[in-house]
């Protein structure tokens, strides 16, 4: 009978189960299995220093959800690293040998179990019955080897969790590897393509401006002429992104208003706006917000945030662009009503290696969100699918002692 | 008298696309398609200003500048690149102005002419 209920055991802690819903399989069968009224496992966690209960079968009176590290009988048997057979003169008794438990209450007997593999305790194995009780010397052995048991499949599934979790470390550190090498590589491809994709463009483009020159200003070939021009400027700008983030350019810092700058990237796009239907609402705070910050830097990131709120409002509709002060930080607001992304795609909106635009480099974003973090700011995202986006870029006012985030 | 421009760079396409755009500002332009060769115009002829492109092979624009300088101090020289802002700092003390290469040759005229004017 008790190699049956060993293997069974046996069974039931090597399934596939989850660890809690094994034990509680095993403190069922042990209830069913022994003279006891009660059966219960304590799983110990170390960082709280508590014996907490996760199965437990029989008679549920008197059970105790947790036991500190060193309390009751859990915590005796812990320190002595023995098990314990307790037996009490009534029900109403809640301690023994000096030791206080108040799940002795209502029970006459109780035997308690360390899970231990020698070494560290991973909880215990509480039995408890409400007569006055002694286990026979088979069945203490037996559940001397059943609590070894029960303690190796808690060691096991804690070293499965550990593992796991260092795996998806290496995982993600692998991924951050990949795409720093990716830009490095990017880098050093971005400094020749530099030379050799430049160098014609600027030879089509400025021979195209001199032929534009040379026709009659009602030829019907001006059309063409336009057309390679702005072709040609368009590549420019796509290299200039790509060169833009690639290179680590050192900033230079100086005192600056935040306003002048949001106004003057607003007076670039003042056309654009015009053209495709949208209407600008500025609200810029009246005290000044100064930030140690390179201008023209700033300038750029503003810009891409701009363009990039015009962009996704390809039919018309509103920007609207906000400056305040909150505490110590100066906020820049930028809100279109362009739709917003697909919620599972904000995340990777400041990716360079991702994008969803149909047209140019996609690099606008992080591009942005590189130079703020070298201003030591961040930016917030505010996605409302079907309506549209905000982004607030918040920057640390100039004389701002602590970068702590409020 | 007219001035004359220096145009250093090893792509013939902007050699001669520099070559008419500065004659139509009034310029007499000579062309060098390499740091060699342009040291050996500077000897000879007298140019009034130097348009110098970075990357070249052979003799690269940054030791043609450094010799421009160590020879003739006075005489303006300006880079062209297709860098942006790369080696900014470096280009700006060492040079006269720093002009990255684009089709839009505004900036590069406005430069030139600039410094013309200031020479004589």
């Amino acid at each position: 009978m008790g190699y049956e209920i060993l293997s069974k055991v046996i069974e039931l802690t090597d399934s596939n189960l989850g660890l809690d819903q094994r034990l509680k399989k095993v403190a069922g069968l042990l209830y069913r299995s022994f003279p006891v009224d009660h059966c219960s496992i304590y799983r110990r966690d170390k960082g709280e220093k508590l014996f907490k209960i996760v199965a437990a079968g029989g008679r549920r009176k008197g059970s105790v959800n947790a036991y500190r590290e060193d309390e009751g009988l859990a915590g005796l048997a812990r320190r002595s690293k023995k098990a314990l057979e307790v037996s009490t003169p009534s029900e109403e008794s809640t301690s023994w040998r000096g030791v206080k438990d108040r799940g002795l209450s209502g029970y006459r007997s109780a035997f308690v179990y360390p899970l231990t593999d020698g070494k560290s305790c991973y909880g215990v194995l509480y039995l408890k019955s409400t007569n006055k009780r002694t286990l026979s010397t088979t069945n203490r052995k037996l559940l001397g080897v059943i609590a070894k048991q029960i303690a190796a499949s808690i060691k096991y599934d804690e070293n499965i969790v550990r593992l796991k979790r260092t795996y998806n470390e290496l995982k993600n550190l692998q991924t951050r590897l990949a795409n720093a090498e990716k830009l490095m590589a990017l880098g050093e491809l971005s400094a020749t393509l530099a030379h050799e994709i430049k160098n014609p463009l600027v030879s089509i483009g400025g021979f195209a401006a001199r032929l534009k020159k040379k026709l009659d200003p009602g030829s019907p070939h001006l059309v063409y002429v336009d057309h390679i021009f702005n072709q040609v400027t368009r590549l420019e700008e796509i290299m200039d992104d790509i060169l833009n983030f690639t290179e680590d350019k050192s900033l230079k810092f100086s005192l600056q208003n935040i306003n002048p700058i949001v106004d003057e990237a607003l007076g670039l796009f003042e056309e654009a706006c015009r053209n495709q239907n949208i209407e600008v609402i500025k609200d810029l705070s009246k005290d000044s917000i100064q930030v140690m910050a390179d201008p023209h830097q700033l300038k750029i990131a503003f810009d891409n945030l701009i363009a990039n709120a015009i962009q996704s409002m390809e039919h018309g509709g509103t920007l609207t662009v906000k400056t305040r002060k909150e505490n110590d930080w100066g906020i820049v607001e930028v809100s279109d009503v362009g739709g917003g992304i697909a919620p599972g795609l904000v995340g990777d909106i400041f990716n360079p290696f991702f994008t969803t635009k149909k047209s140019g480099t996609g690099l606008g974003l992080p591009i942005t969100h590189k130079i703020i973090t070298k201003h030591d700011g961040h930016i917030e995202v505010f996605n409302e699918y079907g309506k549209g986006m905000t982004f607030a870029v918040k920057l640390p006012c100039a004389g701002k002692r602590s970068r702590r985030k409020r | 008298m007219k001035k004359r421009v220096l145009i250093v760079d090893d792509e013939e396409g902007i050699r001669l696309l520099y070559k008419e755009e500065l004659e139509e500002e009034g310029c007499e332009v000579e062309l060098a398609s390499s740091g060699e060769e342009a040291l050996e115009k500077l000897e000879s002829d007298n140019i009034d200003l130097v348009l110098l492109d970075i990357k070249m092979p052979g003799m690269d624009g940054v030791e043609v500048l450094r010799k421009v300088k160590e020879r003739w101090k006075e005489l303006p020289v300006i880079l062209c690149t297709a860098y942006p802002h790369y080696k900014q700092e470096f280009g700006t003390w060492a040079s006269d102005a720093y002009v990255v290469k684009s089709s839009d040759l505004r900036e590069l005229k406005e430069k030139v002419k600039d410094i013309l004017k200031m020479s004589s």
